[in-house]
Order: C-alpha cells, then structure tokens, then sequence
C-alpha cells in the first residue's frame, strides 16, 4: 500500500505538539513571511528549528508553506528564506507561486516541493508539468471530484494530498481577490478578510445574499479516498485552538487506523461527525467528492459563530493514589458537571465532578479563572495533555 | 502612426459580437473570443464556427478537469481560424504545445512578479500582467520581462471564481426565480458586485470598470480591452479616449484605477496599545 499520511495544521509550537500527541504524522507550518495566514501568530526560524527537531524525535515531518503569490518587493529574501529552511532540514515547501519552485530546483535544495491548493490544480495536464519541474507531491482544488482524482493519480503517479476537514473557501482556492477590492487586504498575500462569509444584499429581495459554504468533512470517504491513492489527507486550521487540532486529529487518526485494520464501523463514522460538527460549531459535508454541491452545501439565513465553549482543561498530571487529575482551566466548570477526558492514549470516558481543589488545595466549587491550576477527582487514570471537555455525547448511542 | 502602432497592438475581447464592426471602424482588428463551454463569467460565448475573423484568439478561462483536458486535446489539435489562445490553466501549457498555437497565459491574480513571469515564459509566447499591482510594479515586470507582455487596459475585472452555481443555489433555497446575473451590494464597504454564472460556476466581478486605457509602454506587445457591461456609446468613448490618449467619461459607468496607486496589504498593523 502506498504511503498514508494524516496532516495536521498548526499555528505555534503547543499547536505543533498536541497535533503530533494527538496523531498526526506530518504538521505544516507558516514562517514569519512568505506564508498565506500572515496575521497569525507564526513560527520564526528559531520555532522552526524546534518545531523539526521535535517533529523529528517522533518521525513525523514539517511542512513549511511559502505560500503567498509573491508581488516584485516579496522577492527580496526569498532565496537566503528558502537556504535557511534547508539548513533547518524541514521536510517540505509548500508553493503556490512558480518561483518558488523554480528557486528551489536552482539552488538544489534538499527538502521536497509540495504544490498548494492555491495553484488550484485540477487536471492530470498541470499536475505533471509540476512533476516535470521535480515536485513530489500535489494538494488538490478541493473541487476535485473522487473520479476527477483518481484519474489523476493513475495518470501521473505523483503523491496527491487532499483535504478532509475543514474551513472552505466560496471561490476556487487563488482564484478571490474580493478581500483586495472590499478592505484592501490581500487574500494572496495572506491577509484574506473572507468577504466570502459577509452578507449583501439585493435590491429586490428583503434576505439576505449570502455565499458562504459549509465546512468539508470526509468521514465516510477516507476509505474511497485511500483506495484511489490518495497519500495525505490534510485538516484545515492553522489558526484553530489546540482543542479542535487534538479533536479532529484525534477523530481522523482513528478512522484511519480502523480503515486500515478493518474494524470501522457506520456508527464510529456517525459518533465522529457529531463530535466534529460539534467542536467546529458548524456544520460540515462532502463538498465535491461526490457531486456538485448545490443548496444544502451553503449557509444562507443569518448565522451567530458562537465561540465553542466545550473545552474545559488540559491535563496536566495525575495522583493515581488519590485519583485526583490536575487540570489548566480553559473554560468555566463547576461541582456537578458531566464531563469527559479524552486523549491519545486515553480512551474517552466520561463522570461527574464532585470535588474541586484550587492551587492551595483549598476546595472550591467552581473553576471560573482562565488558566488556573486545580484538582479535580478523576476515576481513570489520565496523562499529561489529554484534554476535558463537556460531556456532548453517550459514545455508546452511536456503537 | 503612434496611433496606428496602438491599434494593431489592441485586442477586443469579444463579450458582444456587435461590437467586432465597432472595433473595426476604429481599426482594432484582433479577437478575443470567450470560448464556448470552456468559459466563465460571460453572457455570450462562441463556437469555432461563429469565428470568422482573420485575426481570432480563444479565451479558455475556466478550472479544467481531465475530461476538459482530452476534450481540448482533440479540438485544439484541428482548430484552424485562430491565432493563439489565452488561458489560466497551466494544465493547457502540454496541451499547447503539440499545436502550432500562440500560447498566452491571462490569469489575472497569477502574473505578479517579474521573475515568475520569466519563469512562465520559458512555456508560452506571452501573457497578460495581472491587474492586482500597482502601475510603478506593471512597470517594473515590464522593464525585467525576457519578452514583451500584455496590459490589461480596461474592463470589469474577476473577483472571484467559484465551482459553485451560487446564484442558483440561492435562489432555490428562496424559492426564487432563476437568473443568471445579480448585482450584490456589501452594506458596510457599499461595493458592488455583479454575480455571473453558467453551468461550469460563478464569477463575481467588481461592479466598476478598471480604466488603464492610458497606460503605454515600449514593452507592452499587446493592450486588451474587455467591453463587458458596456452599450455601443461607452464602447466608442473607450475607443476614443484609448486611441486618442484622452481622459475617459461613461454614462452610468462607474470607473476605478484599482490599485494602481494603492498597495494591497497583506500583514495587518498592530493594534494601537496592543502589547
């Protein structure tokens, strides 16, 4: 079987962690420049270097993304930017932009060249002029249809990465400058608005027009996706929370594993997806796997995006004599809730609180300031980073 | 004969068929034809058979997937009245070079840099300067571009490009009657957009016309001139104050210089006492 890869995203180095704790076999990352979300927090060269040498001790990879369609004033450092990342020894650029591939080959670099999804790439004809300029791996237009990809792959060879959950964009990926026309942002320089979430309206029509796509999720399609050879299969994110990195690598890396042993059944695929379209707070499909999305693929009344508040801690240590976990508060949780841990090694069980220590040991009844440190009574041992949330689900409902 | 220079360097992208005869009579005699099928974004689209004339390029501008690919294979291998054609897909780049076709890219958010310019030039014969840049950047590429390229001089520029048929979708879910253009209003910026869509997706267009009509340069081998939106009357004063370097008025035509003189910005500034 060929090479199966699942990609988690991350916008700093406790991102990076979790998503590699929880699963991942491969991050991708973004620099301080040349990267696509360039007001997320990012990784300087120093990040960089810690984030592969982390990545390294476990065998899994780093991606960088270099990204951005470059404007002449870009140029400038681009080249010492992309030596450096080879010093570094990350495992992959990411490119949209020609040049970027083209400096790479010229200055014989090491690492692999990954082409973006920005290069909106859809037909087996632009796939292999990219593999004709040495790159090793193509991330697909989300608008690639399952028989569209497979066909690509049989016609090519080179390693596809697609997309299985996340954010969509409304346009063809590199192909919407209305961030640039309606606030001066520049959507392929990384400054993207996403006006494709706003709302407008119609002269002759009291709703509002909205163009907004729901999210993609690919549960039931891992199976297809693996068959037709698809390699990586890339979560979209790197500006979402550790709790919805360690969730949706969590659910993925789980589906993969069952798929690939042949225990998955209909009803983890069912309990997956109500725990995903839970922690994203919207809801998610197929997309184009399987067909045009029409209608029921968009969000068209007024919608409020709530901040998802299920997170509660993050574990941080466990007293098995005392059965007392030590959590960092991440949200509002009192005496009496029903929550559940989960983590990597650490199969999702859930219970009531009925004892809650501050840092003093002094008890409390509720933990209401972000961040602190408290106990709390814990029935099953936990480890160092597996995570609680509100109870959402009786997993056994779906099983 | 500057003029005359101008105007056998000027290509009419035909989004109405009417207007070839106008095109002509000022003595613009080259073509750009929304390709039938393999185009988004425009009401009227043509058939090799409805081209007739002499001087003909076909506009491929939409996301092509493998069964486009063979299918163009075939009819550009035979294609016989035409030039060249102006594509955004690179997947046409191989297509291409099997046929004794000009091939010139026309991506308008592609084209940004001079030394990716030259890279894509090792491919094709030409290709449009994209309209996202300032004049000061279009002149830069210009003046380090291994060949002459071409300038987008007027025209609703593309804003968006969706797989989607938005349109559709949303007046379905409304129970609305189907059309297959809208003009949107953003109620906070109070931009406009004109919505176009066909089976193959969605274009939304700036509802402004991008004037750069008097733009020149030695190194400009081709200036393309896009009517879309326009009557007969705007089109003959974009032809005018084109060839005859003048200032340009339409009626009930609302003009932009885009970013010309404006930089787009990509790393927002930090917040005023953020620490």
């Amino acid at each position: 079987m060929e090479y199966i890869e699942l990609l988690a995203p991350a916008g700093d180095l406790e991102r990076l962690k979790i998503a590699l704790l929880y699963g991942a076999d491969a991050i991708y990352i973004g620099g301080e420049k040349f990267s696509l979300r360039a007001n997320a927090k990012n990784f300087s060269l120093e990040d960089i270097k810690e984030a592969v040498s982390y990545a390294h001790s476990l065998n899994k990879k780093v991606y960088v993304a270099v990204n951005i369609l470059f404007h002449n004033e870009d140029l400038e450092g681009l080249e010492d930017y992309l030596i450096e990342l080879d010093k570094i020894g990350v495992d992959a650029v990411i490119a949209s932009d020609i040049v970027v591939v083209k400096l790479i080959n010229e200055l014989n670099l090491s690492y692999e060249i990954h082409v973006s999804t920005q290069a909106s790439n859809l037909n087996y004809e632009s796939v292999n002029f990219w593999k004709k300029l040495n790159v090793k791996r193509v991330v697909l237009a989300r608008e690639s249809s399952k028989e569209n990809t497979k066909l690509i792959k049989e016609k090519t060879n080179v390693d596809l990465e697609c997309f299985v959950h996340g954010a969509m964009c409304t346009s063809i990926s590199g192909k919407c400058v209305l961030s640039n026309y309606t606030t001066n942002r520049d959507s392929n320089r990384g400054g993207c608005a996403q006006i494709c979430r706003w709302t407008f309206s119609l002269d002759d029509f009291d709703k509002p027009f909205t163009i907004m796509p729901k999210d993609l999720n690919m549960i039931e399609n891992i199976k297809s996706m693996i068959d037709i050879g698809v390699n990586s299969f890339k979560v979209e994110g790197r500006m979402r929370s550790i709790y919805y990195i360690a969730t949706v690598i969590l659910m993925y890396r789980t589906l993969i594993d069952k798929i690939l042993d042949g225990t998955i059944t209909k009803g983890y695929e069912r309990y997956a997806l109500n725990i995903l379209n839970r922690c994203a707070n919207r809801d998610s499909v197929s997309q184009f796997y399987n067909s045009l999305p029409g209608k029921d693929e968009q969000y068209f009344l007024d919608r409020d995006e709530a901040s998802n508040q299920d997170f509660l801690g993050l574990v941080l240590e466990y007293d098995e004599e005392k059965g007392l976990a030590k959590i960092e508060q991440r949200n509002y949780f009192k005496l009496g809730d029903d929550v559940e841990i989960f983590g990597p090694k650490t199969d999702t069980f859930s219970y009531k609180i009925h004892t809650i220590y501050n840092e003093d040991k002094e008890s409390v009844d509720i933990a209401r300031h972000p961040k602190m440190v408290c106990y709390i009574n814990c029935p099953k041992k936990v480890i160092e980073n597996d995570m609680m949330r509100i109870k959402i689900f009786d997993k056994n409902m779906f099983l | 004969m500057l003029r005359k220079m101008i105007r056998n360097k000027t290509i009419l992208l035909v989004s109405n068929k009417s207007f070839i005869d106008n095109a002509k009579e000022v003595g613009i005699n080259t073509f750009l034809f929304p390709f039938k099928g393999f185009s988004v974004g425009f009401d009227e689209t043509f058939e090799l058979d409805d081209i007739k004339e002499e001087n003909s390029y076909l506009y491929i501008n939409r996301a092509l997937e493998n069964n486009d690919i063979n299918n163009l294979k075939e009819i550009l291998s035979n294609v016989k009245n035409i030039k060249g054609v102006f594509f955004e897909d690179i997947g046409l780049i191989p297509v291409l070079e099997n046929t004794k076709l000009e091939k010139i890219i026309f991506a308008h958010h592609l084209t940004t840099n001079y030394k990716s310019i030259n890279y894509y030039l090792e491919y094709v014969d030409s290709l449009v300067i994209s309209t996202d840049i300032t004049e000061e950047e279009i002149k830069e590429i210009l003046d380090n571009a291994n060949k002459p390229l071409g300038i987008f001089s007027f025209g609703m520029i593309p804003l968006m490009y969706s797989r989607r048929k938005l349109l559709s979708n949303f007046n379905e879910f409304y129970e609305r009657e189907n059309k297959n253009s809208e003009v949107v209003l953003e109620p906070v910026t109070k931009e406009k957009f004109k919505f176009v869509e066909n089976e193959y997706g969605t274009v939304s267009y700036l509802n402004k016309h991008y004037n750069n009509l008097n733009f020149r340069n030695d190194n400009v081998s081709f200036y393309l001139i896009n009517p879309l939106e326009l009557n007969e009357n705007n089109l003959n004063l974009v032809f005018d104050a084109f060839l005859n370097n003048k200032e340009l008025k339409l009626d009930n035509i609302t003009l932009t210089d885009g970013f010309l003189h404006k930089k787009t910005i990509a790393k927002l500034p930090p917040k005023e006492g953020a620490r």
